[in-house]
């Protein structure tokens, strides 16, 4: 255990220097993130202009949707989406043979060196300290602990969901356009969860269970759910993980009894 | 006891043919005929600790594959592989911390990062003690004069440059085994006998059993005491170089070049290896390397003749022939 | 200009050949579309089970509205800003650099038969979804005024080329814009009109919107198509729109001459 922390520590380091060379570039970074952030806010600010709610949701209620969304895709990108895309890309050039070579299992060596410091800057937060500062706003203190914790789950499930999706590389040759698709049913998580019949709805928390990192946060903190549902988080972060460990294993095992 | 020890190995691969065009695709939905391929067929063969065996054949013969189940990365169809005790595909970590791969033409050194801070991760991996990197990782820089190097982006290396810090990412953890698969493969000559020259010193101080894979018969040459030729999945020849060239030493290959452009028949003279308007070469018995020049020289306009040994690249093709 | 229209077709054809036997990739792109167009009407139907009328429209209006952008987004789109800068980063930009023809000219003839092909295969589900599924949806397709549709169309995929060049050409300077590349498409999608229709926002945001470019990729052909824009204001529009094309065209040109200058093509 200590090892694998080690070796996250080392590629934790690399990325961070390497992320702090071009300042320029960070700078960029950072002022098109906090962009992106206001832009789709104002998606949000135009419906409100016309309408007072969305399936019960009010502005404040999706201000925080598009911020901690905005905090989940940088974390998402940082802590192992780089890290994946460069395995799909590194596989069409064979080059994953060597992974196989390490002492460490496949899918945990991809997470831990796919850490790409440069993808979290943290534009999303001033815009957070904007929403706690000026709009309408209490969460009481153990809901607060329970949208964290079921933000993180939701981390843990993105994890499962994107490994899942990368693991199709071994089976299709071009996956790459998978990826891209299953980005545009990751954006319904950027829309109140009410909007959806009963039906996507528990698709959409269980199965493919994208509601559940910012959605389910917002609304805890809100008080639109109980903070019990952190407990039920927890477990759909587990289950989920072990099936992309278990998916990751058996497309391993067709890659080497197949592979040419 | 041997390092490795091959018995029986065989892969096979299946696949599904795909016909063009749009009423096969149809058809395909439903049924798609499966050719089954055997890349490496029922080959056995022991290697012992320190030496260094190259591998040898033509394209698709087999060697990669067969060097691939023996890192554990191809499960085979059967057939059973011992490499240090260790059966190769249950990926033990003991075993994977003591073999080490080089791939031509393939990388595992970050692109964006310098070398060194692979090889700070690479330690951390292989949990390779500190005193035991920094000694190793001196020695292998010496010896491959990549001093200059460690700190620049690999991006911006040359090949040449880039397989040196492959291998040298490959030993950093000293496995007692080292599969080299094409490892000189696009480099130019300088590059590819620096390569050599180090793999040669390294096995001679640390006694490394290598495994090479090569279409350069100067590597080959150069580094291997014994070769193991395969061709369709099969092993042809498996023994000392110099054996098959003396083997073969009873062959002679004559150099003809015509004084005026020739286009008769040369086979009853002997084996044609080489047939063009103003040059041939031909495959004769020793004994009958002389009689058969004076009646060339007799019966066919002739510039020069020239009487000489079978290259090595030449008694292998032979061998490629044959099986 | 004939080895611009040889050079065009010539990826044309390719283009064709490759996304019939890719047919995946034409899918995907297709279902990716109908997935985004689901979810915001979901949205809408939502909110309008609680309205009669937003901002002037119905619930089919709405619709309308979205399927008419959908179908201009798959001729506009800015897609190619994460190809460029994917050729960009892996050094591969060097081999577009030495075909004939301006190196950005390879990079917009590439897409086009893919457009095409999406835009069929829209169209025939926008049909048949008029027939069979939602014939009170009111697609009266007699009344629409293609010519200026298909003009500003035009300017539009000239425009978001451009834009998405620019962005592109970021992967100059700084090696991994990915998630720049990535983010652009859905920011470019509001402020164009894609997401919301731009008379839905608040008149500062407005004003501000209508004075950017991505207005003509989306919302201005949708609204010439419907009548909606005409006659002294549809010449407005195109004005309006050959100007950002010749403006963006030059900043763009711009960059990539100081970016090429930089780009040291990566020995492979």
């Amino acid at each position: 255990m200590i090892h694998i922390l080690k070796v996250y520590a080392k590629a934790i380091s690399f990325s961070v220097a390497q992320a702090t060379i071009f300042r320029t570039a960070f700078f960029l970074f950072y002022l098109w993130l906090f962009v992106d952030t206001l832009i789709k806010v104002l998606f949000f600010s135009a419906i409100y202009t016309q309408v007072n709610s969305i399936g019960g949701w009010n502005f404040t209620d999706v201000f925080l949707l598009v911020v901690v969304n905005g905090i989940l895709w940088d974390m998402v990108w940082c802590l192992f989406l780089s890290g994946f895309e460069k395995f799909i890309e590194d596989f069409s050039k064979g080059n994953f043979d060597f992974i196989l070579l390490k002492p460490m299992n496949p899918l945990l060596y991809i997470t831990i060196t796919g850490f790409h410091a440069r993808s979290f800057s943290g534009a999303r937060l001033p815009l957070l300290l904007y929403a706690i500062l000026f709009l309408p706003i209490s969460w009481p203190f153990l809901n607060i602990i329970a949208a964290i914790i079921v933000f993180l789950a939701g981390i843990v499930v993105y994890h499962a969901l994107f490994a899942i999706v990368a693991s199709l590389a071994f089976w299709i040759i071009d996956s790459e356009p998978i990826l891209d698709f299953s980005f545009s049913i990751t954006e319904g998580s950027r829309f109140p969860v009410t909007i959806f019949p009963k039906a996507l709805q528990i698709i959409f928390t269980f199965i493919i269970p994208i509601f559940l990192v910012a959605n389910y946060p917002v609304m805890i903190l809100q008080q639109m759910t109980s903070p019990s549902f952190a407990l039920t988080a927890i477990l759909i972060a587990i289950g989920s993980e072990v099936i992309a460990f278990l998916v990751w294993k058996f497309s391993i095992k067709h890659y080497s009894s197949a592979s040419s | 006891m041997n390092s490795i020890s091959v018995q029986d190995l065989t892969k096979v691969f299946v696949r599904q043919k795909k016909l063009p065009g749009l009423v096969n695709s149809i058809k395909g939905l439903f049924y798609r005929e499966t050719i089954r391929k055997a890349a490496v067929d029922h080959i056995s063969f022991d290697i012992e600790p320190g030496h260094i065996v190259g591998f040898l054949g033509p394209n698709g013969a087999g060697k990669t594959t067969t060097l691939k189940m023996l890192a554990g990365i191809l499960y085979p169809t059967s057939g059973k592989v011992s490499i240090l005790g260790f059966t190769p595909w249950e990926r033990k970590e003991e075993f994977k911390k003591n073999i080490g791969m080089v791939m031509g033409q393939k990388q595992q050194l970050v692109w964006d990062l310098p070398a060194m801070d692979s090889f700070e991760l690479f330690r951390e991996i292989y949990e390779i003690p500190t005193a035991n990197y920094k000694k190793q990782l001196d020695r292998l820089v010496t010896l491959l004069d990549v001093e200059d190097i460690l700190n620049i982006q690999v991006r911006q290396l040359s090949l040449g440059q880039r397989m040196k810090l492959e291998i040298i990412a490959a030993l950093l953890h000293r496995p007692s085994v080292l599969f080299l698969d094409e490892p000189t493969i696009g480099l130019d000559i300088v590059a590819q006998k620096n390569i050599r020259d180090f793999i040669k010193s390294y096995n001679a101080e640390e006694k490394t059993t290598i495994l090479l894979t090569s279409h350069y018969m100067q590597d080959v040459k150069e580094l291997c005491e014994r070769i193991i030729v395969v061709n369709h999945g099969q092993i042809v020849y498996d023994d000392k170089l110099s054996k098959l060239i003396a083997d073969h030493l009873q062959f002679k290959i004559l150099d003809i070049v015509f004084s005026e452009p020739y286009k008769g028949a040369l086979e009853k003279y002997g084996q044609i290896i080489e047939c063009l308007d103003l040059s041939a070469k031909i495959l004769v018995k020793c004994d009958e390397a002389v009689p058969i020049t004076t009646r060339i020289l007799n019966e066919l306009p002739i510039e020069d003749i020239n009487i000489a040994e079978p290259e090595a690249e030449e008694v292998i093709r032979e061998l490629f022939k044959n099986a | 200009m004939k080895q611009w229209i040889i050079i065009l077709w010539a990826y044309f054809k390719i283009g064709l050949a490759k996304h019939f036997y890719y047919r995946g990739t034409v899918l995907i792109s297709v279902l990716s579309k109908l997935i985004s167009l689901g979810f915001l009407i979901f949205l809408w139907s939502k909110i309008f089970q609680s309205e009669g009328e937003v901002g002037g429209k119905t619930l089919s209006q709405i619709i309308v509205y979205y399927l008419f952008a959908y179908i201009a987004r798959t001729i506009t789109s800015p897609n190619v800003a994460t190809i460029i800068g994917e050729r960009i980063r892996d050094g591969v930009l060097q081999m577009y650099i030495l075909r004939p023809g301006h190196v950005l000219f390879s990079f917009f003839s590439m897409p086009l038969s893919k457009r095409l092909y999406e835009l069929l295969v829209l169209l025939s589900l926008a049909l048949f979804a008029q027939i069979l599924i939602f014939p009170s949806l009111g697609l009266s397709i007699g009344n629409l005024h293609y010519p200026a549709f298909i003009l500003l169309l035009i300017l539009g995929m000239l425009i978001n080329f451009f834009a998405a060049s620019i962005i592109a050409a970021s992967a100059f300077w700084i090696l991994d814009s990915g998630p720049i590349l990535y983010s652009y498409s859905s920011v470019t999608g509001i402020l164009s009109g894609l997401l919301v229709p731009i008379s839905f926002f608040p008149s500062w945001a407005r004003k501000t919107i209508e004075f950017l470019p991505f207005r003509f990729t989306i919302s201005d052909p949708v609204l010439a198509l419907q009548g909606e824009i005409a006659g002294m204001k549809l010449l407005t529009s195109v004005v309006l729109a050959i100007f950002w094309v010749f403006a963006l065209g030059m900043i763009n040109s711009l960059l990539w001459r100081k970016g090429t200058k930089r780009f040291d093509a990566v020995g492979n």
